[in-house]
């Protein structure tokens, strides 16, 4: 993915400031970026949510259509989750097919909203064992400046809140319902990540391009407002102990909050 | 091209569905500089299109054995997000997007000084966000921008359009439900400098006189779009002449100013 080693000087600094708590950004340890959230950005898809933390921008997309179920869940929905990384995030970024960064990226996010169980997958049902809807979040990542697991994250869960099933399947033009439909959603449920990297022994929340770079480990957490851990995902060469991990998972919970709210208003504007 | 299931396309007033007239182009609007991390990007609105264009370079040509000894090469990339149709479009390149990004290539391989930099790459991307009729024209207005965003020297703004005919009469410019029921398409780019053409497809059917109208009709329709390049590049060039005015420190204080100011600060 970014191939390029981050140079002497720019690691020395980042680590240097780091000794003193502070940031390249001017941000507190435990602060997040700036987050902008436009839900409907893309009126062509079912429901979709342009998303901005600090530099990073990426665009979810929710596309539904009518599918025949698989054998072992005749009446549930289905789910997939998918990222691609555009090349013209990066100057590292090349063109084909989906790195496992992206694969990654597009894992950790699918599983926080489906174990979340945010999207009541029974209620997608249209016919059991023949006709169910089948909901494909696409994400876009368009300009790559760190953290790309929350931003994904956040703008899959604000697209997916913000969609509509339509009256007519666009795909095999089967009309299910008279008119459009919000999704089945348990908004209780509402589940996005926050991850943290560790460099040195100094751990930072929402890390920015080179903060991720020269980290030496990371871990994503898929936290629900009330708590509860959804999703998980630990990355990079390095551990965590026990402890840190604890720890983490009541910071992430309390962070969370802020982002959840900007999130339900951002649905708000657009609906 | 679907057929027209009886739908009126223009009414009697010689206005379309949209209320255009038949050389009207869509509402445009393009903002310039908008990702951090490209060397040039723009983000494109024209109509219900939805468009964001990168550009980065020049810079060196990997693997070697695709450069050029005398100049760099311009690399093109289409793409259209799995979300911007009304039916999911499987990610990933196919057929169509390879042959727009070729075309797109060879407009701009011939307007960019390339020249200038021997086994070098300039690459642009281009991704629409939503579909809704001349994509590639919009891509290709959009990749414009960025590229003089980015400061590449060119030897003149590129802007394109694309005639059609819908009930049997020419028009630029085709909307969502006009290109699928339309019966001929024919898009054109344009050197805004030299006048020259620097790409041109052409589907469907025309006579020999419609030809020559529509192509007329296309490249008049250009100045609509170079006007809302020029604004955006416009907006985009005043507000980095602020930024500078801002951050340009005040003019520094004298050494007698500095003595006097620290000689008051001891006797305080």
């Amino acid at each position: 993915m970014e191939d390029n080693p981050v140079s002497v000087i720019k690691r020395d600094f980042i680590k240097n400031l780091l000794a003193e708590d502070k940031r390249e950004d001017g941000r507190a340890l435990d602060e997040i970026r700036a987050l902008d959230i436009q839900c409907g950005f893309v009126p062509r898809a079912n429901g979709s949510a342009y998303v901005q933390l600090g530099n990073t921008k990426v665009i979810a997309g929710v596309k539904t259509q009518v599918e025949t179920p698989y054998n072992d869940t005749p009446n549930r929905g289905n789910f997939m989750t998918s990222a691609e990384m555009c090349i013209m995030a990066s100057p590292h970024f090349e063109a084909g097919p989906p790195k496992i960064e992206a694969i990654e990226v597009a894992r950790v996010t699918d599983r926080s909203l489906r174990e979340s169980g945010i999207i009541d997958m029974e209620k997608l049902c249209i016919e059991e064992g023949e006709a169910v809807w089948g909901v494909f979040v696409d994400l876009e990542i368009l300009d790559y400046d760190g953290n790309l697991f929350d931003a994904c994250s956040i703008a899959a869960l604000a697209a997916v809140m913000g969609a509509k099933l339509p009256a007519t399947c666009p795909k095999t033009g089967r009309e299910v319902y008279a008119k459009d439909q919000p999704l089945p959603l348990v908004k209780t449920n509402a589940t996005f990540s926050t991850t943290f990297v560790k460099i040195g022994d100094k751990t930072l929340t929402d890390p920015a391009l080179y903060e991720e770079l020269i980290a030496d480990t990371r871990v994503t957490m898929g936290v629900d407002p009330k708590g509860n851990v959804r999703a998980m995902q630990k990355g990079g060469f390095g551990a965590w102990t026990v402890d840190e991990i604890k720890t983490l998972r009541k910071k992430a919970a309390e962070l969370g909050k802020q982002v959840n709210k900007e999130i339900q208003a951002a649905v708000k504007r657009a609906a | 091209m679907g057929v027209n299931p009886g739908i009126e396309l223009i009414d009697k007033n010689g206005k379309r569905t949209d209320g255009r007239k038949v050389d009207e182009v869509r509402p445009i609007h393009i903002e310039a500089g908008v990702l951090h991390r490209a060397d040039g990007s723009a983000y494109l609105e024209w109509g219900n299109n939805k468009v964001m264009a990168a550009v980065y370079g020049p810079r060196e040509f990997n693997p070697r054995r695709f450069q050029k000894a005398d100049k760099c090469v311009v690399r093109c990339k289409y793409n259209m997000a799995a979300f911007s149709t009304s039916d999911r479009k499987r990610p990933g390149p196919d057929r169509r997007s390879q042959e727009i990004s070729k075309v797109i290539a060879d407009a701009f391989e011939n307007v960019v000084l390339t020249e200038k930099w021997p086994r070098g790459v300039i690459d642009i991307n281009m991704e629409i966000l939503q579909a809704d009729a001349g994509t590639r024209i919009a891509a290709l207005t959009a990749a414009a921008v960025a590229l003089a965003d980015a400061g590449i020297p060119m030897k003149g703004m590129v802007a394109g359009c694309a005639t059609g005919k819908v009930d049997g009469k020419l028009c630029v410019d085709l909307n969502g439900p006009e290109d699928n029921y339309g019966e001929s398409d024919l898009p054109v780019a344009v050197n805004m400098t030299t006048g020259e053409i620097v790409l041109l497809q052409m589907d469907g059917h025309l006579t020999g006189r419609e030809f020559e109208k529509a192509l007329d009709m296309t490249v008049k329709a250009c100045d609509q779009v170079y006007q809302a390049q020029r604004d955006a590049l416009e907006r985009r060039f005043t507000a980095k002449l602020d930024e500078l005015e801002k951050d340009t420190p005040a003019p520094r204080r004298g050494k007698q100013q500095e003595a006097k100011e620290v000689v008051e600060a001891e006797v305080a």
